[in-house]
């Protein structure tokens, strides 16, 4: 069977600025159309099956908006095999609502049952090899590239290689994309010491399908969580500026899963996306201009 | 003969097992326990809160010490094989039908 094709035909292609759609946002969102936000995103986990009330609501944003998958429980470095069935209902669930993108986290969430949280995969040569394998095998599935997600991490057990070796290496192994989260990037420099600009300029931007942005939570001076809880801090715009600098504007997506304000303060967030990518778009045509002449 | 268990594998476990049940498996050496800490609760307050909202007269009815006893209980033993966040309910519901309680009182 072939895929349906959309009347405008661009649902497969993200542009702008994005939303995180989530079940309590079904009603306050339902008046919205595409040029308030431009595209969403939902973690297949919690639509997958669900039918009724919820699933009809669900279909009305599926045919209006391009959609994005971000998924919680591929588990991609998990010591377990993938579980192929979850694979296979995921590749269904992108044909039932034309959704081209699957995107997930450099992680792990089991052992030999699921935690339901995301937990770093230890940077080693034998875990890059591992994960791009089984990411090889999640695409061959799928037929088509997914993206992964750097994960926010606390703690790097059995770590032998950096963080930035580590993505690079399982993206170029895996022949895979990136979903680049510039929230995670920072909250990790903190965590971790690192210089935050350095460690975006040394990603893929060739690879990066579009680029998350959230707000976090200060648990110490030296310690961030990764809630999607609060409003995106200004150092972290920053960085989303400095990622169009860098790649030019990508697709860029607000991720907000707690405290979740009314919606207008929520437009408010995704409305800074744009003007940060209409800003960067205007400087770099710009620049184009200058080398012209 | 089977191929002896990644390094990286065998700390996946260990962390995991710490996690799972922080009183009963030792932590990863060499981690800050604050760090550790992070996502002990995580993991711990997702969990009860999927199980406190999907039984909400159970948590009512036990003591408050039994009742996460019991959720640690969960988390330490039961294998949960349901991707689907909302099927937590039921992988608890198998939990309780076949293996509370685990452990002799």
């Amino acid at each position: 069977m072939s895929r349906p094709v959309s009347a405008e035909g661009e649902y497969t292609s993200l542009a702008g600025a994005g939303l995180g759609l989530r079940r309590s946002l079904l009603d306050s969102l339902a008046d919205l159309s595409t040029a308030d936000v431009n595209f969403m995103e939902v973690a297949p986990e919690n639509w997958i099956g669900v039918g009724g009330r919820f699933g009809k609501k669900f279909r009305s944003y599926t045919e209006r908006f391009p959609f994005t998958l971000h998924g919680l429980s591929l588990s991609i470095g998990s010591p377990s095999p993938l579980d192929l069935e979850f694979v296979k209902a995921v590749k269904r669930f992108m044909t039932e609502h034309n959704i081209a993108l699957y995107s997930e986290h450099l992680t792990y969430c089991s052992d030999n049952g699921h935690l339901y949280d995301l937990l770093p995969i230890p940077f080693t040569e034998e875990a890059v090899k591992y994960t791009a394998a089984r990411i090889r095998q999640v695409q061959d599935i799928l037929g088509c590239r997914i993206a992964m997600e750097n994960a926010s991490y606390y703690c790097a057990p059995e770590q032998d290689m950096s963080e930035i070796d580590f993505i690079n290496a399982v993206v170029s192994e895996a022949d895979c994309n990136l979903l680049l989260d510039v929230n995670n990037i920072y909250v990790n420099s903190i965590n971790h010491r690192y210089d935050p600009v350095a460690f975006l300029r040394a990603l893929p931007g060739e690879r990066t399908t579009y680029i998350h942005i959230a707000g976090h939570f200060d648990e110490a001076e030296d310690l961030r969580v990764d809630t999607h809880g609060s409003d995106v801090i200004p150092p972290v715009w920053q960085l989303l500026q400095e990622a169009y600098d860098c790649f030019g504007v990508l697709p860029t997506l607000l991720e907000r899963d707690f405290n979740i304000p009314a919606v207008p303060e929520l437009l408010e967030e995704v409305n800074q996306i744009k003007s940060i990518q209409a800003s960067a778009q205007k400087a770099a045509s710009g620049e184009e201009v200058l080398v012209r002449e | 003969m089977n191929d002896p268990t990644p390094v990286f594998q065998v700390s996946q476990h260990t962390l995991v097992a710490h996690l799972r049940n922080p009183n009963k498996n030792r932590a990863p050496e060499g981690i800050e326990d604050r760090r550790l800490n992070i996502y002990r609760e995580l993991i711990y307050n997702n969990i009860e809160n999927f199980i406190a909202s999907g039984f909400p007269v159970l948590k009512d009815v036990m003591s408050e010490a039994n009742w996460h006893a019991m959720v640690r209980d969960f988390i330490e033993c039961h294998e949960s094989h349901s991707p689907y966040f909302l099927e937590i309910s039921q992988e608890f519901l198998k939990y309780l039908a076949f293996s509370y309680p685990s452990r002799p009182a």
